[in-house]
């Protein structure tokens, strides 16, 4: 029995194995896969001049690699043939849920926004016991920016923030910010879009923390933080 | 303060998912589109979407006046135009809009109701409601929305069409404070750097949204369903011979 009971063992672990195998070059390497150099865990910096190559670079599948398997039904129609194919890591994002931003916004800010509760209704929650795919919206994004704002503004009591933002300061702090809410690096565009928008975005405001708050929101209303 | 109309100001709230494209936000024409010259009046149009169905009496009594349901001349009202409605739905219209009220039945053919429920809002692959909100035109801030925790059959997000997208609204507070505007403090985000701040977001945006299309801005039949697992290429090779793979 015990060698029968080890067989069997081995066979499933054998089987788990391969099946890993094949989700894993499913998955392909976006820029949150763990193992992507593009991870805020990978020593790699994708900014870098010259980057190191990803040495698990998928090699995308040959045509009807990724084709579903045949449901031939009574009538001989096959209920997948209309399935379409898709690329290798495209469509994979999804909105992160209502429930998850409370969690979210105290990793990246350090607290929950005090508004985020009286707000559920513009997200969208779905009601316990029921599931409801989360989408966004202009109403959503809207809430997302002044909620982000407010916490922001509230949270940015650092000294570094009392002073008028430089091409230099905001390209420094955009990356920090971006990495630490997005949990990877920013792009070039991406960080100058945050950089441009602290520095330009409102000159003529007197109160630096208030330019400061604009780009640390508009980092939380990105995809690189309302998705996942 | 520099004046942001409420328009240019939703419009700058295309991010990423679905508000990408809600209120005419696709294409370079971000902010540029809000200050168009449009029509001469917003217009706005709401899918009030039941689900469990209608009532055929609600929408074309006479087909069974004096056959079935206990429908009569008496408990039903001509409203015009050949439309036919049961009296209480029929006395809750306001006489003076009772003449531009349409009934439009849809032959779809199908046997699968969740098909045939999704089929009621799609022309071809396009969207109805979307395409209607187009054509109609106007100055909406937003221009097609959906109203309610529900949505279309099946969770459907239509793909916009000429950057007209449906809008969720789930919760009028916020969404007027979203065209109205807040109230002043130093703690509170104010308008004209906002959406210069959701235009860069939108730039932050740009590299997920363009990968993943469906499954952010908007989602399709095909999307919905599981995906499809890849396979090693040898094993693919032997199967579905007979059957020319569909694009």
């Amino acid at each position: 029995m015990n060698r029968a009971f080890i067989a069997s063992t081995i066979a499933a672990l054998f089987l788990v194995g391969a099946c890993a195998a094949e989700d894993a070059n499913n998955l392909g390497n976006g820029p949150n896969d763990p193992n992507s150099p593009a991870d805020p865990n990978s020593p790699a910096d994708p900014n870098s001049p010259t980057p190191t190559p990803s040495p698990t670079t998928p090699t995308p599948p040959g045509p009807g690699a990724c084709e579903a398997n045949p449901h031939v039904g009574f009538a001989g129609t096959d209920f997948v043939a209309d399935r379409k194919p898709g690329e290798i890591g495209t469509n994979r994002r999804r909105v992160k849920p209502f429930t998850s931003l409370a969690t979210e916004y105290k990793r990246v800010l350090g607290v929950v926004p005090a508004a985020l509760p009286s707000n559920v209704a513009a997200f969208g929650d779905a009601p316990a016991r029921w599931f409801a795919e989360p989408s966004e919206g202009a109403v959503s994004l809207y809430t997302s920016y002044t909620l982000a704002f407010t916490t922001c503004y509230d949270t940015m009591t650092g000294a570094n923030f009392q002073v008028a933002p430089t091409a230099a300061t905001a390209a420094t702090e955009c990356a920090a910010l971006q990495r630490k809410a997005w949990q990877r690096t920013a792009t070039p565009d991406e960080l100058a879009a945050c950089a441009d928008l602290v520095v330009n975005g409102n000159p003529a405001e007197t109160n630096p923390r208030r330019r400061w708050a604009h780009g640390c929101a508009s980092n939380l209303t990105a995809t690189g933080f309302t998705t996942y | 303060m520099k004046h942001v109309s409420r328009r240019g100001f939703l419009q700058a709230m295309g991010i990423g998912t679905g508000a990408l494209v809600g209120t005419r936000l696709a294409g370079s024409s971000l902010l540029g589109n809000a200050y168009a010259a449009a029509s001469p009046e917003p217009t706005t149009l709401v899918v009030v979407y039941l689900t469990g169905g209608f009532n055929a009496i609600f929408t074309g009594a006479d087909a069974f006046t004096n056959t079935s349901f206990g429908v009569t001349a008496g408990n039903s009202t001509v409203i015009g135009g050949g439309v036919v409605i049961d009296n209480t739905l029929a006395n809750a219209i306001p006489a003076g809009i009772r003449n531009r009220v349409a009934s439009v039945g849809i032959r779809h053919g199908i046997t699968d109701h969740g098909n045939a429920e999704r089929s009621l809002f799609l022309s071809g692959n396009a969207s109805a409601p979307l395409m209607l909100a187009d054509a109609i035109g106007g100055t909406g801030a937003i221009k097609a929305a959906v109203v309610g925790a529900g949505s279309l059959p099946n969770g459907e997000r239509p793909a916009p069409v000429n950057g007209v997208s449906l809008q969720p609204i789930n919760d009028m507070k916020a969404t007027i404070e979203a065209i109205a505007g807040a109230l002043a403090a130093p703690n509170l985000a104010d308008r004209p750097t906002m959406a210069k701040g959701l235009i860069a977001a939108r730039t932050m945006s740009k590299t997920a949204v363009a990968k993943h299309p469906q499954s952010l801005v908007w989602s399709t039949r095909a999307s919905s369903r599981r995906s499809p697992r890849c396979r090693s290429p040898s094993r693919s090779s032997t199967r579905r011979s007979s059957t020319p793979p569909t694009t």
